[in-house]
């Protein structure tokens, strides 16, 4: 476990923006941050302000005492503004802010761009682009791409238990849930990539299970689509095409896709254009040779729990597989 | 006042108990099942069906193309119309209650019997399931030893990639040749005398999930042969092979681009949606018309006058239609070909990205019908969808779809394009369980054949009463396994009888009368010049019925159930029989099998509508010749 | 007769016809009659008995080998998992009922009930037509699986099969009648 913090620690320096929350960089995340702050305002200033009151209330000297034995000390009308009109006024006047920083995020002003399908599954995420015709539809996993300034629809739904999808830099969580579709949206200001965890506990390994949104200028997002959409090509080293006859005679081909091959199964991410994404594991291993072999090895030592087993393979099998995976761009 | 205790006790602690134990008391048997009635024999016609005498009268023969002589059967569905017609008529609507069991035979394979056998030059052939051994039986020595069998060498792992039961639906003949298919994809010739191998040529694999299990049809020196497999991601296709030699003439894909689909310059459909190059593969996402199901896997039928074949193809591969969004295009289609070169003359689709497994392969039955005042060359279907497809077989063009079943996935088909008019709250999807489908994916009707009378113009069809709950998942594909992607439970439609007999009016598009049956009616049927209609159940009742009123003439309950298609010769001795096996299976039938009753999905979901069946009946594996005193 | 005599009456029948009826559910189990196992339990071989006794496999023969995930809840999920992932529920039905292939669910075993038999019949496969799944799968998943299969119809399934009404009869128009 500490080499894989030490290895995830390591993934996320390599890639910029850490997830802070507090720092908006899409539409409704700049939003909410600004809704955060200013509630924090809010109550700041209430807890100053009453600190000051009670301050006042303690170090104020004691008038001396009367003789009418009914006669009011006053004081009601601090109650009644100070205790009553004021809080609901400043409650009030929060929840109408809340609601309308709500609403104002709830969809976007624009027709989205695009819908892209998000399952969940423990612990990766499949996502699934459509397309206009049947031709341009495909799947991939644990990276999603988005063009920059425009609003992208997610709908969500989980293949197991309920994870949550939570990029803290440009929208808040929406929970994926078996059998349920639930629908979000996120827009990004600039280009740049921005991680995601799942936010909702779903078992071993959930605090590994991370994803990354990578926006980009629409000329690269359609660049990337076109990629995506082409089927695996028939790989032109020797090594890797040995390594495309392990993949799809042994048991990846059973768990894995690999579009324009064999390989069709379902159980684990689609891994046509590996080679394309940065890290594997969902979020957990930069996509490097070394982790890469260390995890078809033995996933079970890095991510403990994982549905994905240790294949028994010849030392020569294992590189001429990693050197296929390397070569799927 | 009066003391407490002298109160009787009120009246509501004795009903307490006794409502408890009238509530209870119907359940106790529920271990043992007492006979129950059957259902009421309502062939719930109110006028007889109008006998065109002057048309057919009786002993005259009606034109038939490709019928051998009255006596015999030569083809599945003795011609090549596939009418089921015989011109036979010393079994009449006057003697039919007479007739009794001639004799009998038992195949030893006790599987689903589907199919039927075929007589000629005196000699009665046989094709059984898996292993698919083939009898010949000498008519004139019907006591004596077979005149031949042959047991082929089907490799037994053919089981293990037959979707629904290892059924084989018989042989044809021709030029002195028993032309038959094994499960494991040899289509094999015989020595209609000596039963010698004559060739024998492999079409498919079984690793591939493929299997063959449709009755060649055999016109002019030429075979044509389709694949079965639609369920396990197969890509389908129509095979013409050399009746003397085996060898390929030519191979029509269902999917994918034009050059093999074999569509081009002569292709003319008649709807401009189906006007395109490769739409084949365009309405698809990429590669998945490899996949694309689209098997032909029920009957081929023939028109010599325009010389064009006609043939329906299967789903279009994964149940999951989330999986393969686009038309699918060409599954649940029907083809028009040229015999000799297999190119596509006219196509159209009873369900683009269909949903609920509604295969397009039930016979399609080339007729001529007056329309309208107008003389029409038709073409008619009845569909799994729930409509009766009559089409211009010149043109492909659809004159009408009537429903013929409660179906309530689609209002209707829309004229202009043949295209159905769905209801969105039926159309399925990944994740999502929609109830109350109907028909079942089993269709109104699936492929157990009808039968045309010349005389009473009128079709006599098996039909089926089902509907379902469809739930889509995502699913990989292993070659050799299934590729389905959705869980279905069947249960009976409205009215609660599973299953129908019915004659149909193809001019007036309604049903004339029907006979409501307690399961589906799996049977394919046969009319004869005497005007009697013949259809069997599947807890095991052969039943005549009058072809103009429906009245039932006669029954006789077999030994096991009826899924078989029943056809009529003559005997040496110049009397007319009627045979049909009796064997149970088949994918209604898998149940009695030994499937377990309390997952209901079992055997694709059909577990579940026939959970009684093996109260009625189990496995069986004998033909029934039978004929008057 | 004492006043709570009905109310002991309805107690006494409802009792004798809940037991009569726990034998109802019990038979729907079994799938068909005549399955062997129903009497004597026959484990192993004996040293009494004369001859090869015909029908138990003692240790040896299955090499002493057993299942590592027997009664783990978690694998028997996964298990689960790899049934619906790798197809077998297309042969074997959703909850293991059959189909094309047998049923999982009854108490008929072809090839045996053991662990290490049922672990044969998966990476070995079988003469009509079940995938030898050895070659493609390491073993870990295929114990999975057995334990998996083993829980079928037992307390320890883990995705029990829905209870469906074998007859549902919906609001049935009326019968259909002959036109005119």
């Amino acid at each position: 476990m500490r080499s894989l913090r030490a290895a995830a620690a390591l993934a996320l320096t390599g890639c910029g923006a850490s997830p802070t929350y507090l720092r908006g960089s899409g539409y409704v995340a700049d939003r909410l941050a600004t809704l955060g702050w200013g509630l924090l305002a809010i109550a700041a200033a209430v807890v100053v302000v009453i600190g000051l009151l009670v301050l006042a209330a303690v170090l104020r000297r004691r008038p001396p005492a009367s003789t009418d034995r009914m006669s009011s000390a006053g004081g009601l009308s601090w109650i009644v503004i100070g205790g009553i009109v004021v809080p609901a006024v400043i409650l009030l006047g929060s929840m109408v802010y809340s609601l309308r920083v709500l609403a104002a995020t709830d969809r976007p002003e624009a027709k989205p761009a695009l819908a892209i399908q998000v399952i969940g599954h423990r612990w990766w995420w499949e996502v699934r682009y459509p397309g206009s015709s049947p031709q341009e539809t495909f799947t991939t996993a644990n990276e999603i791409h988005v063009p920059v300034g425009l609003p992208v629809q997610l709908e969500l739904t989980a293949a197991d238990v309920i994870h949550s999808f939570w990029i803290p830099q440009l929208a808040g969580k929406t929970d994926l849930i078996p059998g349920q579709r639930n629908v979000a949206w996120i827009e990004a200001d600039t280009a740049g990539r921005y991680w995601g965890h799942c936010g909702e506990y779903c078992g071993l390994q959930h605090a590994n299970m991370m994803m990354a949104v990578v926006a980009e200028a629409p000329a690269e997002f359609s660049r990337w689509l076109e990629a995506q959409r082409r089927p695996a090509p028939t790989p032109s080293l020797p090594a890797a095409l040995a390594g495309r006859a392990v993949f799809t005679r042994t048991a990846c081909a059973m768990c894995h896709t690999v579009r324009g091959t064999e390989a069709s199964g379902v159980l684990g991410p689609d891994l046509t254009h590996l080679a394309s994404r940065r890290s594997i594991a969902a979020g957990a291993l930069t996509n490097s040779h070394g982790n890469l072999a260390g995890w078809i090895a033995n996933p079970q030592a890095l991510k403990p729990g994982v549905l994905m087993p240790a294949v028994p393979l010849q030392p020569d099998e294992l590189h001429a597989l990693v050197s296929y995976l390397r070569d799927l761009r | 006042m009066r003391g407490l205790a002298s109160r009787r006790p009120p009246p509501i602690r004795w009903i307490a108990p006794a409502i408890l134990l009238a509530l209870l008391a119907p359940l106790q048997g529920c271990g043992d099942r007492g006979p129950e009635p059957a259902p009421a024999e309502r062939r719930v016609s109110t006028q007889a069906a109008t006998v065109d005498e002057s048309r057919a009268p009786a002993g005259e023969l009606v034109d038939q193309p490709g019928a051998p002589s009255p006596g015999e059967w030569t083809l599945p569905g003795r011609d090549y119309a596939g009418t089921r017609y015989s011109p036979l008529d010393q079994i009449t609507t006057r003697n039919a209650g007479d007739l009794r069991v001639a004799w009998t035979f038992s195949t030893g394979i006790p599987r689903g019997h589907e199919g039927q056998p075929l007589v000629v030059n005196n000699t009665m052939y046989l094709v059984s399931p898996h292993p698919n051994i083939v009898y010949a039986i000498d008519l004139r020595n019907p006591g004596g030893p077979l005149k031949w069998k042959y047991h082929p060498p089907t490799d037994p792992a053919a089981r293990g990639v037959a979707c629904c039961d290892v059924v084989n639906r018989g042989a044809s003949y021709a030029d002195g040749k028993i032309v038959f298919n094994r499960l494991d994809n040899v289509t094999v010739a015989l020595d209609a005398e000596s039963g010698k191998v004559d060739w024998e040529t492999k079409l498919g694999d079984i690793s591939r999930g493929e299997t063959m299990t449709m009755a060649p049809l055999v016109v002019d020196g030429r075979v044509f042969v389709g694949n079965s497999g639609g369920e396990m991601g197969v890509r389908g296709w129509l095979t013409a092979l050399d009746l003397g030699s085996g060898k390929v003439l030519w191979q029509a894909y269902n999917s994918g681009p034009d050059k093999d689909v074999l569509i081009g310059p002569r292709f003319k459909p008649y709807y401009d949606w189906l006007k395109g190059e490769d739409l084949g593969v365009k309405s698809w996402p990429p590669d998945q018309w490899k996949r694309g199901g689209s098997t032909v896997w029920g009957w081929v039928t023939y028109d010599p006058e325009l010389d064009l074949l006609f043939y329906g193809t299967a789903n279009p591969g994964v149940w999951n239609p989330d999986m393969r969004p686009g038309d699918n295009l060409w599954s649940t289609a029907v083809f028009a070909r040229d015999p000799a070169t297999g190119e596509a003359i006219w196509a159209s689709v009873t369900t683009p990205h269909d949903e609920w497994d509604y295969d397009n392969i039930n016979e399609h039955i080339p007729v001529d019908l007056v329309i309208d005042g107008k003389p029409r060359k038709a073409l008619l279907q009845f569909g799994r969808t729930g409509f009766v497809y009559l089409y211009d077989r010149a043109t492909g063009q659809l004159l009408s779809a009537p429903m013929y079943q409660h179906t309530n996935w689609a209002t209707g088909i829309d004229m202009k394009t043949a295209r159905p008019m769905e209801v969105p709250e039926k159309k399925t999807h990944e994740g999502v369980n929609v109830t109350n489908i109907c028909p079942a994916s089993t269709g109104a009707r699936d492929q157990q054949p009808a039968a045309y009378s010349f005389r009473t113009r009128l079709f006599y069809s098996p039909g089926t009463n089902l509907c379902m709950d469809y739930k889509a998942g995502r699913t990989a594909y292993i070659a050799g396994t299934p590729y389905l992607g959705a869980e279905v439970v069947m249960y009976a439609g409205p009215g609660g009888h599973r299953g129908e007999f019915f004659a149909w009016d193809p001019v007036a598009g309604k049903k004339v009368w029907a006979i409501p049956e307690r399961f589906p009616v799996w049977t394919g049927a046969l009319v004869t010049a005497g005007d009697v209609a013949f259809y069997g159940t599947m807890d095991g009742w052969v039943k005549a019925v009058d072809a103009r009123t429906g009245a039932v003439l006669w029954k006789f309950k077999a030994g096991s159930g009826l899924i078989g298609n029943f056809m009529t010769y003559l005997g040496p001795d110049g009397k007319q029989y009627v045979a049909v096996y009796a064997g149970v299976g088949g994918w209604a039938g898998a149940v009695a099998l030994g499937l377990s009753p309390e997952d209901p999905t079992g055997a694709l979901g059909f577990v579940n509508a026939m959970k009684d069946l093996p109260d009625y009946t189990a496995p069986g594996n004998t033909l029934y010749v039978f004929a008057l005193p | 007769m004492s006043s709570r005599f009905p109310e002991r009456l309805g107690l006494a029948a409802a009792v004798g016809l809940a037991i009569a009826l726990a034998g109802c559910t019990r038979g729907a189990q079994g799938g068909e009659g005549g399955v062997p196992g129903g009497g004597l339990t026959r484990g192993e071989q004996s040293d009494t008995v004369p001859g090869v006794q015909p029908g138990i496999v003692p240790e040896v023969v299955l090499g002493h080998v057993s299942n590592p995930y027997a009664d783990d809840a978690g694998a028997i999920a996964t298990g689960r998992q790899l049934f619906v992932g790798f197809n077998c529920s297309g042969c074997h039905a959703a909850y293991g009922g059959g189909g094309m292939g047998p049923s999982l669910r009854d108490s008929l075993w072809i090839y045996g009930k053991r662990d290490a038999q049922i672990f044969s019949s998966i990476a070995e496969g079988r003469a009509y037509g079940m995938p030898a799944w050895g070659a493609r799968l390491p073993d870990e998943l295929i114990w999975r699986l057995v334990a998996y299969v083993k829980s079928l119809g037992t307390e320890a399934e883990p995705e029990k099969p829905p209870r469906h009404a074998a007859d549902k009869v919906m609001k049935a128009p009326k019968p259909r009648r002959a036109e005119g």
